[in-house]
């Protein structure tokens, strides 16, 4: 082997990445041709220089990271929703409905507390049905509830009589709709009422009343956190709609099948309380 | 819809221990996580390889860049994983990302790493030369080497990568990575004879 040659394979050959047989050739040259041995040697010396190089400290943490990936992921989020909403610009939209600030948002996960970790793989699965069905066949959705949670239909005056507070659903429908139908459903969490109202156009929304914050219920889909004057509601989309969840008074609502941000803001100005007399309706028990 | 129980985080939470300087891929589990926007699983995959990428980033463009460049790398990385389709290792497609964004800033920043001693010649006085610790010298040999040829010492010498690595990270053929690593050496070996090295 020439000098030409063993140089052009001395990096592999210090490497070990040649065959067997070459690497035995080149390592006769190098032993037997002194400048080719120096320079073989000369990369042995930068390796073990190499070594003495010691690891940066102080990489980023976390924390940086994950906020900047809150801006990131919330303008996917924002372009995802996008497409759902009438008006052109949901900036204008969002700025022109009355109260409503999106002042954080954030990719939101599902929390694993203890009610989630006895009763979570069912419900999420279930409310997962739920979602995935409530356009296209909104009565199989309607079986998935009834049957998990044993759905007993109701009259809004008799699960007023029933429930230990004044529902929501009392408040009468959101703005465009009409009661249809409404049940007492036992959720995991507690005795939920599910208000199901319908409008013209035969578009349906249900209102679901709960206890506690239920993020199970939305699974693993990206949600956009939004402030609404001292409510934070926390929206997703399930195909071509939107579901939310935001504390109202001492307890929580799920609205469902929402078709725009600003139908969301409606909705949630509808059953806002207003002011400290409406809260203390909410929380106080009907007679 | 993710069972939360058997979540993928969880189960590899339970299982792997970040290190530092992990060679091994992650469990496709823990990528399709990531994929799905699970935010304990990025977090675990970031501190998987925040110190490779980290290292790689501070030698290529300097500490007071790394760190932000770090941030960068990842944010793509979480951007844009979605496009790995795990025909390559995972951490070639990593190195690959940070080697680009590492190579772009050098490029807006139009910035030429000088050694100090370019400006400082006396520097390479033997007394110097005895106080100054050996991978000082090295990192200012690194600094006046072409971005191209850092970039392959770098991942060859420091983070281990294997010629097919190397081929598949600088999406190169091998010879090339071969040819490329010579000049490395011997360019970076004049470098260092230059400020005063004695191999």
């Amino acid at each position: 082997m020439n000098c030409e040659k063993a140089r052009e394979l001395l990096s592999a050959y210090h490497d070990g990445e040649l065959p067997t047989e070459t690497a035995e050739q080149v390592g006769q040259h190098v032993q037997q041709c002194s400048v080719c041995g120096e320079k073989y040697r000369g990369f042995q010396s930068l390796s073990e220089l190499a070594k003495s190089l010691s690891d940066p400290e102080n990489p980023p943490a976390w924390s940086t990271i994950e906020d900047q990936l809150v801006h990131q992921d919330s303008r996917t989020t924002l372009k995802r929703l996008a497409p759902l909403k009438n008006a052109k610009n949901w900036r204008r939209m969002l700025v022109a409905a009355a109260g409503l600030l999106i002042l954080v948002i954030t990719f939101v996960w599902s929390t694993q507390d203890e009610e989630a970790h006895d009763h979570g793989p069912h419900l999420a699965v279930n409310f997962d049905s739920y979602l995935t069905l409530f356009s296209q066949q909104p009565q199989e959705a309607q079986h998935v509830l009834v049957h998990h949670y044993q759905g007993e239909p109701v009259s809004i005056s008799q699960a007023t009589r029933r429930l230990p507070y004044r529902p929501l659903a009392a408040i009468g429908p959101p703005p465009g709709y009409e009661f249809d139908t409404a049940y007492l459903l036992n959720m995991p969490c507690c005795k939920c009422l599910q208000a199901i109202y319908i409008n013209a156009d035969q578009h349906r929304l249900a209102l679901f009343e709960h206890e506690a914050d239920q993020p199970i219920w939305f699974g693993d889909r990206p949600a956009l956190l939004a402030e609404c004057g001292g409510t934070t509601c926390r929206i997703v989309q399930f195909q071509s709609h939107l579901a939310v969840t935001c504390p109202l008074g001492v307890r929580y609502a799920t609205i469902v099948g929402a078709r725009s941000l600003e139908e969301v803001v409606q909705i949630v100005e509808h059953y806002r309380p207003k002011g400290t007399s409406v809260a203390r309706r909410l929380t106080s028990r009907h007679h | 819809m993710n069972d939360v129980k058997n979540s993928p985080s969880r189960g590899i939470q339970s299982s792997e221990k970040p290190h530092s300087t992990n060679r091994q891929e992650p469990a496709a589990e823990l990528l399709k996580a990531c994929q799905e926007g699970d935010a304990t699983a990025r977090q675990y995959l970031y501190e998987l390889y925040r110190q490779p990428v980290f290292r790689l980033t501070n030698r290529m463009v300097g500490a007071q860049d790394g760190g932000d460049l770090t941030q960068q790398v990842f944010l793509m990385v979480f951007q844009k994983l979605d496009q790995f389709a795990g025909r390559s290792q995972f951490r070639t497609w990593l190195y690959r990302l940070a080697i680009n964004e590492c190579l772009q800033h050098l490029r807006r920043q139009k910035r030429v790493v000088h050694g100090r001693l370019m400006h400082d010649p006396e520097d390479s006085s033997a007394n110097e030369m005895a106080r100054r610790e050996q991978h000082e010298l090295l990192e200012q040999a690194l600094g006046r080497l072409e971005p191209e040829l850092r970039t392959i010492f770098l991942l060859k010498e420091v983070e281990k990568l294997s010629y097919a690595e190397l081929a598949e990270t600088l999406e190169i053929p091998e010879g090339t990575v071969a040819s490329r690593l010579n000049r490395a050496r011997t360019q970076l070996k004049t470098n260092l004879i230059e400020l005063g090295w004695e191999p």
